[in-house]
């Protein structure tokens, strides 16, 4: 087996004289200790010494990229035929498998191997000593490192990330100093502030002007468009309340305008570069969320290529750490969007629906930032596609909303038949009131009685009236009726107020009774059902009670019967 | 399946490792060892609580998840192209297709040794 070796001065390729040690990998370590015994285990078969500097740092660019050079391939050719060449990168391992058919082994055997060799080089390869290699070594990480810092294909968004920043620190900038022309010369014309309310026509009016009695000559009809501001402004000028200025003054602050106007070209100079940069370089970001948006997530993610690494809820709330973790801090909710609030397409959305087309948007840019990043192809088709579905997307929501308000209107009779069924409702709760009717019918039939009593006093008085023009026949009964209820009632009395007193007067109102009928047979067969029902009062007082109920029934159905 | 395969897309797994993967993907699933999608397999190497990703080579354009190898090279966690994103969705439980997914790490688990097992057929390919 074979062992490529990368050294700053050149490729070796050592022979490995005891495959057997291989194997205990633990203990291979052992072997290097010492340069003889090193030696046992391997040996120097070829080296391939780099020419120069130049062709180090060539090869060298080329292994990073795990891709052999041309020097390598010959030299493993040469001398490589039907072994097993053993490798520090599996994927230049792979990339010599595919291209010169030698079969390469990786793996921790391997890894230990590379130690030893590494620890013993100077011993193994002859005419390598430790004060050549040295600054040798230093040499080539010098010249690689100039080569990535000029030829880093990753670096090239720092321009982008520097053009944004001067951007925004510009747009301070020219604020300040027009804020400053306003102030200083407003102490000589302060109504001119109002006349003229855009920064650049200020500055250029005042440039153009010098001391304000010089207004009335001048024509401001390159500068203010509209002739009523030109004919305010002179007017103006005529009465202005400001203080006198020299003319040292007026150079100062004609300076000052010159610096603010300069500042406001170089601003459109490098907002128009920024917009050519971020098309080159980030043409899906660009159409998805526009120049300065895409400039400004790009600055504060460090690259594309580390935005390109975030995922769609990272790129959606960048610019908001703040509220997200004083969010988090005091549990509430969470922001909805940090930098791409500025974008157009959340411009345009409803308060209502801002947060959902956000969280779309940002998905769509991690998309577009991932292609752009890293894809070869300018095109922007991946951004123009996206920015189409979320218009669409914003549309239906838009729409949606109309549908709602729609079938709220629906909704109202439905909320009336509701109600229409809770006043039917109501109506069923009435119904029990309805058949609470046989209650009052039940008092009602309790009533009753008492008319029946009334009637029958007054049936009473009838009889009595009617007592001296009946038949002597019919007198008789009548006269004993009466006699027997009254009987029947006093018994009744004294049964109530002492038991053994009731049951006494009742033998003697029976012995009565029977006299009675000795002497008058036609009430026999009455008088004789009335003793039968005295006999069973007399058994028991429950059973008497029971009996005066039925007595009571008894004397009822007899005044019906009448 | 498209006949040519974008050749960004490696290291792909032949026929019979795509079936070992999809099937430890479905009982990832099932274990709820799995977050499906490339912004929470985005997540899941971030956090460091990935086991391997799993990505479709037939998505179309392939750049949108072209990082996911570039973070698990920097996390140390193996990665792998399968044939189909459609076969990678069935296997994840969705009925949409699935570009990238993300086993999960969990000391408990059962699948602990499968997983251990497919790690390491995952990086002999880089072989």
């Amino acid at each position: 087996m074979l062992v490529l070796f990368e050294t700053p001065a050149g490729f070796a390729l050592f022979k490995v004289l005891d495959e057997g040690k291989l194997d205990k990998v633990e203990d291979l370590w052992k072997e290097f200790t010492t340069s003889d015994s090193a030696r046992k285990v391997v040996e120097l078969k070829a080296f391939n010494k780099f020419e120069n500097t130049s062709d180090a740092l060539s090869a060298a660019t080329l292994i990073i990229d795990s891709k052999p050079s041309k020097g390598l391939r010959k030299f493993l050719q040469k001398h490589c035929e039907g072994e097993t060449l053993a490798v520090a990168d599996s994927k230049l391992g792979n990339a010599i498998k595919e291209k010169l058919k030698i079969d390469c082994l990786h793996n921790s055997a391997v890894m230990e191997l590379m130690r030893g060799l590494r620890n013993q080089l100077t011993e193994l390869i002859t005419g390598l000593g430790a004060q050549d290699l040295g600054p040798m070594s230093l040499g080539l990480s010098h010249s690689l490192s100039r080569y990535k810092l000029k030829f880093s294909p990753e670096k090239v968004d720092t321009m982008i990330i520097q053009a944004i920043g001067l951007l925004d620190d510009l747009d301070k900038e020219l604020n300040t100093y027009a804020m400053r022309v306003r102030e200083w010369y407003g102490w000589h014309f302060p109504e001119l502030t109002k006349i003229v309310t855009d920064n650049i026509q200020y500055a250029k009016v005042v440039k153009m002007m010098g001391n304000r009695v010089n207004a009335v000559n001048l024509d401001f009809s390159e500068i203010l468009s509209d002739e009523e501001l030109e004919t305010q402004l002179k007017e103006a000028a005529v009465i202005s309340m400001g203080t006198e200025v020299s003319d040292l003054d007026l150079s100062n602050i004609r300076e000052l305008c010159d610096q603010v106007l300069a500042l406001s070209e170089y601003r459109a100079q490098l907002y128009d570069y920024l917009r050519s940069r971020m098309n080159t370089i980030a043409p899906n970001l660009t159409a998805l969320v526009g120049e300065l948006v895409g400039a400004r997530l790009i600055a504060h993610g460090g690259s594309l290529l580390n935005l390109a690494k975030q995922p769609g809820s990272t790129i959606q709330i960048l610019g908001a750490e703040k509220a997200l973790f004083r969010a988090l801090k005091t549990k509430h909710s969470t922001p909805k969007y940090g930098l791409i609030y500025h974008a157009s397409l959340i411009g345009k959305a409803s308060q209502k629906h801002k947060g959902k087309i956000s969280r779309s948007l940002a998905a769509k840019t991690a998309l577009a930032i991932r292609y752009d990043a890293l894809g070869d192809g300018e095109d922007n088709s991946i951004g123009t596609e996206s920015r189409l579905k979320l218009e669409t997307r914003l549309q239906v929501l838009e729409g949606r909303e109309l549908g709602k308000s729609a079938g709220s209107t629906k909704g109202k009779p439905k909320i009336e038949v509701y109600e229409k069924d809770r006043k039917k409702g109501t109506g069923a709760l009435t119904t029990p009131a309805k058949t609470y009717n046989p209650a009052a019918d039940l008092v009602l039939t309790e009533e009753t009685p008492k008319k029946s009593e009334l009637a029958s006093k007054k049936r009473k008085h009838n009889e009595v009236e009617t007592e001296p023009l009946a038949e002597p026949a019919e007198e008789a009964i009548q006269e004993d009726g009466d006699q027997e209820d009254r009987k029947k009632k006093k018994k009744k009395n004294k049964e109530s107020k002492e038991a053994p007193a009731g049951e006494g007067d009742g033998e003697k109102k029976k012995k009565k009774k029977s006299k009675e009928v000795e002497e008058e047979p036609v009430v026999a067969a009455a008088s004789e059902v009335k003793k039968k029902k005295k006999k069973s009062d007399a058994d028991g007082e429950d059973v008497a009670m029971q009996t005066e109920e039925s007595g009571k029934k008894e004397k009822k159905k007899k005044k019906k019967a009448c | 399946m498209e006949s040519v395969v974008n050749p960004k897309a490696y290291p792909l797994a032949d026929a019979q490792l795509t079936m070992g993967i999809l099937d430890i993907i479905q009982q990832a699933a099932n274990y709820k060892q799995l977050k499906k999608g490339a912004n929470e397999a985005t997540k899941t190497l971030n956090r460091g609580i990935s086991e391997f990703v799993v990505m479709a080579a037939d998505t179309e354009p392939l750049e949108i998840l072209l990082h996911l190898p570039l973070l698990a090279e920097d996390k140390n966690v193996p990665y792998v192209f399968v044939p189909s994103k459609q076969a990678l969705g069935r296997a994840c439980g969705v009925t949409r297709p699935v570009i990238a997914c993300s086993v999960t790490s969990n000391e408990g688990s059962q699948l602990k040794l499968q997983i251990q097992g497919l790690k390491d057929s995952i990086e002999k390919l880089l072989i």
